[in-house]
């Protein structure tokens, strides 16, 4: 259970670093029009919408009750380990990119 | 159970390969500068343009470290000269100039002295052309 918040909580993570990613790459999409720019955003979007998706998911696992529970426990380390690999290489990318 | 686990460890692996990808550019960035030098000719590096639109279209001052890269190649200056054409804070432009120096761009004959002049390096001569090709993309806004 501790994992499957952690790795709700890592998601969210996710979500603010790449709000900060995509503010810095809408600005500069906006003064350098070209499809590296755009494709930037884009991505960096996308990765907004699977961190959302995964959030959602998880908090209809947390939803579900006791009858999954089991199944939960078991791939919830899996799942935070997924999002905080994500949550330190977003960290690193957004220091990078406001350098 | 083990569809969940086997799920987990299939999205683990995608990652993996994303991050060897990653690792991978890594340890090709010495060559990249090290196949472009001065000796270079005409060629324009692929990988080197793509670290260029890198460090001008994805970070934040992107632009005004185009405009400096466009200034120093006009004419070599210092800090105080390329603040008061820009019109940027002198600050801000000690900041930009230390990061294109960091990344093989720019280069001075001495940046401990205050006046340091800078100047384009023999890579980013070479490869001028893929700069030219983003300051011409860069809106007048």
């Amino acid at each position: 259970m501790d994992f499957m918040l952690g790795a709700a909580g890592a998601a969210l993570l996710n979500i603010g670093l790449l709000g900060g990613i995509v503010a810095t790459y809408i600005q500069n999409m906006r003064l350098i029009k070209s499809y590296f720019t755009a494709g930037l955003v884009l991505v960096a979007s996308l990765f907004i919408v699977q961190n959302i998706v995964i959030v959602i998911f998880w908090s209809n696992l947390y939803m579900a009750g006791p009858a999954i529970k089991d199944i939960v426990d078991a791939a919830a380390p899996y799942l935070f380990a997924i999002n905080a690999a994500q949550s330190a290489g977003l960290a690193v990318l957004l220091w990078i990119t406001r350098k | 159970m083990n569809n969940f686990i086997s799920t987990g460890k299939r999205v683990f692996s995608i990652q993996m390969l994303g991050f060897a990808s990653l690792a991978g550019l890594f340890v090709r960035i010495p060559f990249i500068f090290a196949s472009a030098g001065p000796g270079g000719g005409g060629y324009i590096d692929p990988r080197f343009k793509r670290v260029l639109w890198y460090l001008i279209g994805s970070t934040k001052g992107g632009v005004n470290r185009a405009k400096i890269i466009d200034l120093v190649n006009s004419h070599p200056a210092n800090a105080n000269q390329i603040a008061s054409e820009l019109k940027l804070d002198y600050k801000t432009v000690i900041h930009h100039l230390r990061v294109l120096s960091e990344n093989g761009l720019i280069v001075t004959d001495n940046k401990d002295s205050y006046g340091a002049t800078y100047f384009l390096t023999p890579l980013m001569e070479n490869n001028y052309p893929s700069f030219q090709e983003i300051l011409a993309r860069i809106g007048k806004k």
